[in-house]
């Protein structure tokens, strides 16, 4: 009875919710913004920042769905980068030379068939860890690496180029002034919200993540529900693959080895609870604006790229301690009053 | 008991407690294999140059062994053992590191230490997962290394660290006129892995880490401290990170501060291969010196058959698959035996 009051009232107080990641990344905006006005809030590079940040926040968005069942994937930019590359060969044919429009149909082909072995690797990841019972961690360790070899394998290590014009298009227009990629962003943050808030299988990856156990008694699937999972976070993968190749117009077999830790780090700076269970697709927005206008801002300010590496791991850090102060405050007198705490979980992931 | 449960028995106890046998018997399969299409492979040359390369991710596996023993996933090794090497690299020219490369090693290894003990107070101030503090102390060691230290490529180490390399206990006479050598590395190296394996096994200490994998709450009540032991495996893994980027700088020859990352996952891969488990609590030296040595050794048998490089990736996702399936399921089955009192097993 105590402990629901005091988690009602807790929720109330947006213990939760990511209030402070938006507090955050207003600040960030505004210091930028008052530290270099005249080029900071401009539309120029509003719209710069809005063709970098798709990719990462697709990225985090993946991670942050197999984090809700409490398992992680580290598999995504493996699994981007066989996508892209996927469709580049499929493209590649038809260039035959000089670099011509290409059809809406091809791209659209082009689009699907990235999508599908998105798709596809997700399945993989998805039998592994929900049929084979292999932890999360270690099935996607091992397939990163599978589905990143193939894609360097395929190509021999080479980057392919000569992508059709209109594929192109994808990752450099911007009509209207709004960044394609941005569109493509907004649409697959909005299905990911509907997916973990409002479909059968977004309960139950919550349900599998909070308690795996309660949820197995529950009659609960587990294979489907992981199957889904790692399935939807290969499509946003391959999502974010084909806005690589399109904006840097080449697909690189191992493009973006960084990008596998910093999805990590904007999943976990989004309060995605990491045994499970909780997140936002809210947060992983947030999270990866602050990322994406601190970079820019500092390259605005002549600051160094590295000090950029720099404040993102003093982010990190100072938010999640921020947090864990908070609630540790909160469990202290409950844990005086109550049954002893559970035992923690593992630490590791 | 019947003849088969007996067999299976036997060949559980050669499988070792954590599988260390089955990745002994695949290597063992893979150099026969290996060795029937191109005899050139039966030779010493092969087990030098598997050794050779092996020295640096063996240092950074074992000191990535010992956090993960203790439950952690420390992702910084690949930061210290780059900050130290290439902060070495760079004033290998000075008087005290001309004549001889032990103090090179030495403050590569302070280095090293003094970065594990930034991870080890972070994590006992922030009472944070380790996982998250090392993904951002590698972030900010990352970063201060480029913006304070430097970013230029070192291309030539002056003194002794230049003449490293070359430094063989023996050569052997290879294919196509080509001399290999056991490089004078492996003494230091093996006399690591006893003194480590000792220390794992036979001190209180050793015993503690373990204990504290297993199960914290557990170790915590028979009366082990359990933070100074989660401090302490990152100082270890700091200096072993600091060791192995100074053995990567003075074996390669050059410095250069954007190299290592992104090994994260090889030598996470190959602590995993032998036998260690990723919760924490079980694995060994002997399985993550297999480990290592397996890796290295499909790469070089790869290398050798003709296959393109560019395969490489694919065999050591596909080993690491078959390694973790087949771990998983004999851990299950080991799991069910158990609970049903060993009535069927």
């Amino acid at each position: 009875m105590m402990a629901g009051f005091g988690r009602l009232s807790g929720w109330m107080r947006g213990e939760r919710s990511p209030r402070q990641l938006f507090i955050a990344a207003a600040a960030v905006f505004l210091v930028f913004s008052a530290a270099s006005s005249r080029t900071f809030p401009s539309v120029a590079n509003l719209q710069s920042m809005g063709f970098q940040f798709p990719e990462m926040g697709l990225l985090g968005l993946g991670v942050m769905l197999s984090m809700v069942t409490g398992g992680i994937d580290l598999s995504m930019v493996a699994i981007a980068d066989l996508a892209g590359l996927t469709a580049a060969e499929f493209f590649h044919p038809m260039a035959g030379g000089a670099p011509p429009g290409g059809s809406w149909s091809q791209v659209v082909v082009g689009v699907t068939v990235a999508l599908a072995v998105g798709a596809g690797c997700g399945a993989v990841n998805g039998l592994l860890i929900g049929g084979l019972r292999i932890p999360p961690i270690l099935a996607t360790l091992a397939t990163s690496e599978l589905f990143g070899g193939l894609a360097i394998a395929w190509t021999g290590g080479q980057a392919i180029v000569g992508l059709p014009q209109r594929f192109l298009e994808i990752g450099n227009a911007s009509p209207a002034g709004v960044p394609v990629p941005v569109v493509l962003f907004a649409v697959a943050a909005a299905a990911t919200a509907v997916l973990l808030n409002w479909r059968r299988l977004g309960l139950l990856m919550t349900l599998v993540g909070a308690n795996p156990v309660a949820a197995q008694f529950s009659g609960i699937r587990a294979l489907s529900v992981l199957v889904g999972t790692y399935v939807a976070s290969g499509l946003l993968a391959a999502l974010a693959g084909v806005i690589i190749i399109a904006r840097t117009a080449s697909a690189t077999p191992d493009y973006g080895q960084s990008y596998i830790l910093l999805s990590v780090v904007i999943a976990v700076l989004a309060g995605v609870d990491p045994n499970g269970g909780f997140g936002t697709v809210t947060g992983v927005v947030l999270a990866t604006l602050c990322l994406v206008m601190i970079q820019a801002g500092f390259i605005g300010l002549g600051f160094s790229q590295f000090l950029y590496e720099i404040a993102q791991g003093g982010i990190l850090i100072a938010v999640l301690s921020f947090q864990a102060a908070r609630q540790g405050r909160r469990q202290e007198p409950q844990r005086r009053r109550g049954p002893a705490p559970a035992p923690p979980r593992s630490e590791a992931v | 008991m019947s003849g088969p449960a007996r067999v299976l028995r036997a060949a559980s106890r050669l499988r070792g407690r954590n599988n260390e046998g089955f990745v002994a018997a695949t290597m063992a399969l893979v150099v026969v294999l290996v060795g029937g299409i191109d005899s050139r492979f039966w030779s010493l040359a092969t087990v030098f140059n598997v050794l050779h390369d092996s020295f640096e991710p063996l240092v950074f596996s074992l000191g990535f062994l010992m956090v993960l023993l203790t439950g952690g996933i420390d992702v910084s090794f690949d930061a210290i053992g780059i900050f130290a090497g290439y902060t070495l690299s760079l004033s290998a020219g000075r008087p005290w590191l001309a004549s001889h490369v032990l103090p090179a090693f030495v403050a590569a290894a302070a280095i090293g230490l003094g970065l594990g003990v930034v991870n080890a107070a972070a994590t006992a101030i922030l009472r944070l997962p380790v996982l998250i503090v090392t993904l951002g102390t590698r972030g900010i060691i990352a970063g201060v290394l480029l913006s304070a230290v430097g970013s230029t490529y070192v291309s030539v180490l002056p003194g002794a660290l230049g003449a490293f390399p070359g430094r063989d206990l023996i050569r052997v006479q290879a294919g196509g006129g080509q001399s290999v050598g056991l490089h004078v590395l492996v003494i230091p190296l093996v006399l690591l892995c006893l003194g480590l394996a000792f220390f794992l096994r036979q001190t209180v200490l050793g015993r503690g880490i373990y204990a504290v994998g297993g199960d914290l709450e557990a170790a915590r009540r028979v009366g082990f401290p359990v933070r100074w032991i989660q401090g302490f495996v990152l100082c270890l893994a700091g200096t072993f990170a600091g060791l192995a980027g100074m053995i990567h700088v003075s074996l390669i020859g050059y410095g250069n501060p954007f190299d290592l990352v992104g090994l994260e996952l090889n030598v996470i891969a190959a602590v995993v291969l032998g036998g260690a488990s990723i919760f924490g609590g079980r694995g060994s030296v002997v399985g993550t010196i297999l480990g290592v040595l397996f890796v290295s050794l499909i790469n070089y048998s790869l290398i050798l058959l003709g296959i393109p490089s560019t395969w490489q990736q694919v065999a050591i996702g596909i080993l690491l698959v078959l390694g973790i399936l087949a771990q998983t399921v004999s851990r299950r089955r080991a799991r069910s035996f158990l609970a049903t009192g060993g009535a069927s097993a």
